[in-house]
């Protein structure tokens, strides 16, 4: 499998002179699934905003980030997105006066052969319920993530950056929302999964630990499940309250 | 009835079209160029009566209790032929337990030099239903100054929605104020969606007195202030009555330079179990937002329009 993407000792600092990325190493193969876990704090959101091209992330301090052999460094989030990247950010916004149908529509106009419907029904959405709505306060925390989801899938970009989409969604069974990436991933998008739930990080094909704005590891996502375990959490007894989600997600 | 279609009132209905309303001319019940009505219907279940003036028309309409109106009223007050001094008043009375859906359309049509003040009271009495929509197609070559002011009277348990929208080509010197006087358990909601652009003057004011005990009234107006413009919103809350609520919601979006913005909410407590809050914001389009739509391929560009086309929804 050839590499899709490609971080190059990324380093990020902000207007304000904090280091946040400190030298980041990461490379994500096509067609497969990578989880990037690490505690609170660690960087993960940074990264995926680097990745992604957010506005003021376009320009790394220092590093590369280069997709599908072009370098990113530069390009506003757009661009990128027109290549065949894209992020469902931690917190998507919401919009007054837009439907969820036309949400979708507009995340899928680059793939004419995007199913809105069958989209919104595989994040447990039913369309008649749904397509009508706003995306607006009026849709849930986790109603807002999974239509992201939805509108990614209608996108079915190359690479698909979900940090912590699954945060906020109480799908009936964790293998759901893990047979859905896998579905995402078979059909052609590779994910970069930001999460900080073990089960789906098991469904990775491979994981990489960041701590501390640095990748320490990379590898089989049960070993690096473990070592998060291991490590991160005694690290994170200043973080009673992780330790208590980490426990509570499992 | 036959329409008498007059090249005025196609006009008015392309207007409509323009405003994204399918209405065609058979489904207007009225229809007055400033003082000269072209046609006029009448409606089962509607008495009302219209006396042209020098400057405009009066017009004083009656909807007995409990009647009940399923398909919604169509007016359009333009101005093609005669524009200048112009003043528009309108009594709407709607009797206990009555409900209405009316569409008013004020339509101006090009070169047309205007002064005009619509003054609009409506008196709802117990439990009645009205929705009013309040639709402006003003054209770019007119030279507008307009004041709009609607004034309503909520007996106990009525139910009044207002929307006012100019959101097409200009919207000129235009100032509007809302006065509404809510009864027990009286629920009110206005809206307003304006977009000003290179030299409108926009003001929008509402005032909310809560004078019935748990009555509801919310506030909303949504303002794009594109190059040029100047825009105002004063949002006044009176929580008088014990458990009555209020709320006053206004975004003023800037898009382009020289803009001027103002926003004021104004919200006064004379009992301490009324609940009254506000939400002001003016600023450029949320970047969290853009980003959110840029991520999926719009420049930013196409991203600021699908955000400024939903907000004036
Ligand atoms: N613009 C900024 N200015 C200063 N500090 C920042 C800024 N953005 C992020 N940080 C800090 O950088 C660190 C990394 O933040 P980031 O959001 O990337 O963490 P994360 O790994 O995504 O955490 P979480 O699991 O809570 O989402 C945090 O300590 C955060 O407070
Ligand atoms: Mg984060």
């Amino acid at each position: 499998m050839g590499t899709l993407l490609e971080v190059k000792n990324l380093k990020f600092v902000t207007e304000d002179g904090i280091e946040i990325l400190k030298g980041v190493n990461l490379d994500v193969k096509k067609g497969e699934i990578h989880v990037l876990l690490g505690p609170n704090g660690a960087g993960k959101s940074t990264l995926a905003n680097v990745v992604a091209g957010a506005s003021g992330y376009e320009n790394p301090t220092e590093g590369e980030v280069v997709f599908d052999g072009i370098v990113l460094n530069g390009k506003p989030i757009y661009e990128r997105a027109r290549l065949g990247l894209t992020i469902a950010f931690q917190e998507p916004a919401r919009f007054e006066g837009i439907t969820v149908e036309e949400y979708l529509k507009l995340s899928a106009r680059n793939n004419p052969d995007a199913d809105i419907e069958a989209c919104l029904k595989k994040v447990g959405l039913e369309p008649c319920d749904y397509l009508h709505r706003f995306v607006d306060d009026s849709l849930s925390g986790g109603e807002r993530k999974r239509v992201e989801l939805a509108s990614i899938m209608c996108m079915k970009p190359k690479l698909a950056v979900l940090d912590e989409i699954d945060s906020g969604i109480d799908f009936v069974s964790i293998d759901e929302i893990g047979n859905l990436f896998k579905t995402m991933r078979d059909e052609g998008t590779t994910l970069l999964v930001i999460t900080h739930r073990e089960n789906i990080a098991k469904i990775a094909d491979r994981a990489s630990l960041i701590c501390d704005g640095k990748i320490v590891e990379t590898g089989d996502p049960s070993k690096i499940i473990e070592k998060f375990e291991k490590e991160c959490l005694t690290c994170t007894v200043q973080n009673p309250e992780l330790l208590k989600e980490l426990k509570f997600n499992k | 009835m036959k329409v008498n279609l007059d090249g005025r009132i196609l006009q008015g209905v392309e207007y409509l079209h323009k405003v994204g309303l399918n209405f065609t001319a058979e489904d207007l019940a009225f229809f007055v160029d400033k003082n000269e009505i072209l046609f006029r219907k009448p409606v089962e279940g509607i008495k009302s009566e219209v006396i042209p003036t020098e400057y405009g028309i009066k017009m004083r309409t009656v909807i007995e209790p409990g009647v009940k109106i399923d398909y919604p009223i169509t007016m359009c007050f333009g101005n093609f032929q005669h524009g200048g001094e112009h003043i528009n008043e309108q009594e709407l009375i709607v009797g206990d337990g009555a409900e209405v859906k009316i569409y008013t359309f004020a339509l101006i049509g090009p070169k047309q030099h205007l002064n005009r003040r619509d003054i609009v009271t409506v008196r709802l009495g117990k439990n009645a239903k009205v929705e009013l929509y309040d639709i402006h197609y003003h054209d770019e070559t007119a030279e507008i100054k307009f004041y709009a002011e609607l004034n309503a009277y909520l007996d106990e348990g009525a139910y009044f929605y207002n929307l006012l929208k100019i959101t097409d080509k200009k919207c000129g010197n235009f100032k509007t104020k809302f006065y509404g006087e809510l009864g027990p358990k009286a629920v009110c909601t206005v809206e307003a969606k304006l977009k000003a652009t290179e030299g409108d003057e926009v003001v929008v004011e509402d005032v909310m007195k809560l004078v019935g005990e748990g009555a509801k009234g919310l506030s909303k107006s949504r303002i794009i202030a594109l190059d040029g413009a100047k825009a105002e919103f004063i949002g006044e809350a009176y929580g008088e009555a014990p458990n009555s609520r209020c709320h006053i919601d206004c975004a003023e979006v800037v898009k382009g330079e020289n803009i001027l913005l103002k926003n004021i909410p104004v919200l006064v407590s004379q009992n301490e179990t009324a609940k009254l809050t506000h939400e002001a914001s003016i600023g450029k389009i949320d970047k969290k937002q853009l980003e959110t739509l840029m991520a999926k391929g719009l420049t930013e560009d196409e991203a600021t329009e699908v955000v400024v086309q939903g907000m004036l929804r």
